[in-house]
């Protein structure tokens, strides 16, 4: 597997090849011989080489994109975090539908009631606990199901402090 | 490593509110900084104008090379003291470049009391030189100072870590082949005459400049001898027939950039090697810092929201994230070099404090130098806390961390209480500086916890007595046990008694933190080694 690129809104796979005088670049199988001549470090005016053609080009760095301007056009070329997108992959499906508590302690605010619906990071309820207030937010949107503590309550460490629904149509997608 | 994802709105009311509050802080360290850096009475002014001196800060802006930054230690030292009179606690320290070194300058302020050393200013002069030596720091001394403040004599002389200390300590730092340099503006009287005495080099101004251990009216008492303070002690004496100094200059200008020629002969000091990348800028805006932490320390945060502001392109890799969760660690860079950093994200408990004493050990396995983000109510309390040994597990945490051989850096965000101050680097484990925001709190406890505890213990007292007393009686009590309470816990008071290295914007915190872990590479670490820890 190579470094996964967005070119253009399209995934290109490239994987470097080294010889002697430099590498090639293998993108999508394909084998082209390819060299960088960039003045200054951080983009402006270049040449990129590409089987021994020489193509005239502007860089710009925006974020993480570089953008690539050829022949009249701009091209954003983005390097793919693949880490990122293989654990947001594994987090998928996998819902966090109780909110337990990390340690004993009083429900200070209850900021929605039973049935409301709820989006990603409103707050559910407050706790407080070793002096310190802490609020449990939506990790999903869905619907609250139930409420154990009202405000005043104490409960123990590992007890269950709200339940949440998920939306049957954010788990199609 | 992965960038952090924010999940703050810079748009909600708690933002805007925290925001609001947060910038009044800084607003009035920056009033209180500016004061302390500048204000003073006209007549000490013109005094010194008189007597051809330069202000203080003048010295050191001359000394320093061009366009380089200096990072001011412990502005506000003092500043809740001998009823604010003391400014900085009448000395300049800081870190800077001279000639291509970092150095540690020190400078005497003689625009207050004649530049004369308060109890505080020995603090502050003993630990400058502390860092000095734990860090392998040159010193540079601008000295021109009364002496020590008589009428405070018995809080600054006899004990262990007062005046005797300075000299012990820049002893101990030449014995390390720390350079030292003295430029002498005016008189080192008594064991002020030491300072100079104990530097590799010295330069002398005529004129204002003197060395002695007994000044004119002393040496009149002492033995009748009528003597005028040039012949004592002047600058052609030392430099032509005593030895005590090596160089003689004309002027204040003159022996600055003779100072500078003689840095500039001193050998690079060595540094430590750590990983080192191309410095990125944060991803984040470090102006959102302002909205982050909360107006009531008692509002818990996502401490990873400042991480995301300090370090370089916001990449955090995250050890352990799903383990012990109260206590973020991750490797991360700071203006290119490699930190392990330490988070409080809630109390520690059992598992918080093993997981921090394992990202430890890692970082003084693969020399990391540690990085500790404060905000910390304490180790969990309570039966399922103790009967898991949570009293053996932060011991660990203490052990490993109090043992690490790489530097550590501490920076109070929000709030220090209790044993969490010590699992997290406090000041009495040798941080190799610790830094403030104006907001931060630190204390054995909470004030409104101190003031129950407190008034609870008055109250039972009262009930032995048989008397039951009213709600205003009550609250009588409390009242004045809270608001002491809550002075000696401020940022304010922290920074004034020398808890910390001084106190910073927080948005300046990433460019602190760079030079202080810089200066901090000088020093050589050893191998990883630590004292029994209880399985």
């Amino acid at each position: 597997m190579g470094y996964e690129f967005r070119l253009d809104g399209r995934l290109s796979d490239v994987v470097p090849v080294y010889h002697r005088e430099g590498f090639d670049l293998e993108i999508d199988g394909r084998r082209v011989r390819a060299e960088l001549r960039m003045p200054r470090p951080d983009g402006g005016d270049a040449e990129i080489l590409l089987d021994g053609r020489s193509h005239r080009v502007l860089l710009a760095r925006r974020g993480d994109v570089v953008w690539v301007q050829l022949d009249g056009r701009a091209f954003p070329v983005e390097l793919v975090d693949t880490l990122r997108r293989a654990a947001s992959e594994a987090a998928r499906g996998q819902h966090q539908d109780l909110l337990v508590a990390p340690m004993p302690g009083l429900v200070v605010e209850v900021a929605v009631a039973v049935g409301a619906d709820v989006r990603e990071g409103d707050l559910l309820v407050t706790i407080e606990s070793m002096k310190l207030q802490t609020a449990f937010r939506a990790p999903h949107a869905g619907r609250v199901s139930e409420i154990a503590f009202g405000v005043g309550q104490s409960f123990e460490k590992g007890a269950v402090l709200v339940r949440l629904e998920r939306d049957a149509e954010e788990e199609r997608g | 490593m992965r960038r952090i994802e924010s999940r703050i709105n810079p748009r909600s009311v708690e933002f805007l509110r925290h925001r609001a509050r947060n910038l009044e802080r800084v607003a009035e360290f920056r009033t209180r900084q500016q004061e302390a850096r500048g204000s003073r009475p006209a007549r000490d002014l013109e005094r010194i104008r008189r007597q051809g001196k330069l202000f203080v800060r003048d010295r050191i802006e001359r000394l320093l090379d061009p366009g380089t930054p200096f990072l001011e230690l412990s502005s506000l030292a003092a500043c809740t003291e001998y009823d604010g009179e003391a400014k900085s606690a009448s000395v300049v320290v800081g870190i800077g470049v001279v000639s291509g070194r970092e150095v540690l300058v020190r400078a005497d302020d003689p625009t207050i009391k004649g530049g004369a050393w308060y109890p505080l200013t020995v603090k502050k002069i003993v630990r400058s030189l502390d860092v000095a030596i734990e860090n392998r720091l040159p010193v540079i001394h601008l000295c021109d100072s009364a002496g020590g403040f008589l009428p405070l004599q018995a809080e600054l002389f006899p004990d262990g870590r007062h005046a005797g200390r300075i000299f012990r300590n820049q002893s101990i730092l030449s014995k390390l082949c720390v350079p030292q340099l003295s430029l002498v503006f005016g008189h080192c009287t008594a064991g002020g005459a030491y300072i100079p005495s104990l530097s590799d080099y010295s330069v002398i101004l005529r004129g204002n400049g003197g060395i002695f251990l007994g000044g004119p009216p002393l040496v009149k008492a002492a033995i009748g001898e009528v003597v005028d303070a040039d012949a004592l002690g002047g600058a052609d004496l030392h430099t032509r027939v005593s030895g005590v100094a090596d160089y003689a200059a004309n002027s204040e200008e003159e022996a600055i950039l003779l100072g500078r020629e003689i840095v500039a002969q001193w050998r690079l000091r060595e540094t430590a090697p750590i990983e080192r990348n191309p410095p990125e800028d944060p991803w984040y805006d470090p102006e959102e810092l302002y909205g982050i932490v909360p107006d009531d320390p008692k509002l818990q945060f996502d401490m990873r929201e400042v991480i995301a502001r300090i370090v370089d392109g916001s990449w955090l890799h995250e050890y352990q994230p799903d383990y012990g969760t109260t206590l973020v660690c991750g490797f991360a860079w700071l203006w290119g070099m490699k930190v392990g950093i330490l988070a409080n994200n809630g109390v520690l408990f059992n598992d918080s404090s093993l997981k921090g004493a394992h990202f430890m050990e890692l970082c003084n396995q693969n020399r990391t130098p540690l990085l500790f983000l404060q905000n910390i109510t304490g180790f969990m309390v309570g039966r399922d806390a103790e009967a898991r040994g949570i009293c053996k597990d932060g011991a660990k945490m203490i052990m490993v961390q109090a043992c690490s051989e790489v530097p550590k850096l501490t920076v109070m965000v929000n709030g220090s209480f209790g044993a969490g101050n010590y699992g997290m680097c406090g000041r009495a484990f040798d941080p190799r500086f610790v830094f403030s925001w104006p907001n931060h709190q630190i204390g054995v406890m909470g004030a409104e916890q101190a003031a129950d505890t407190l008034a609870d213990v008055k109250l039972r007292q009262l009930e032995r007595e048989g008397r039951t007393p009213g709600p205003d009686e009550i609250d009588a009590i409390r009242r004045p046990i809270l608001a002491s309470y809550e002075r000696e816990i401020s940022a304010w008071y922290a920074t004034s008694h020398l808890f910390d290295d001084g106190i910073l914007d927080p948005v300046d915190t990433r460019n602190a933190l760079a030079i202080a872990l810089s200066a901090s590479l000088g020093a050589p670490m050893g191998e990883p080694r630590y004292g029994v820890l209880r399985l």
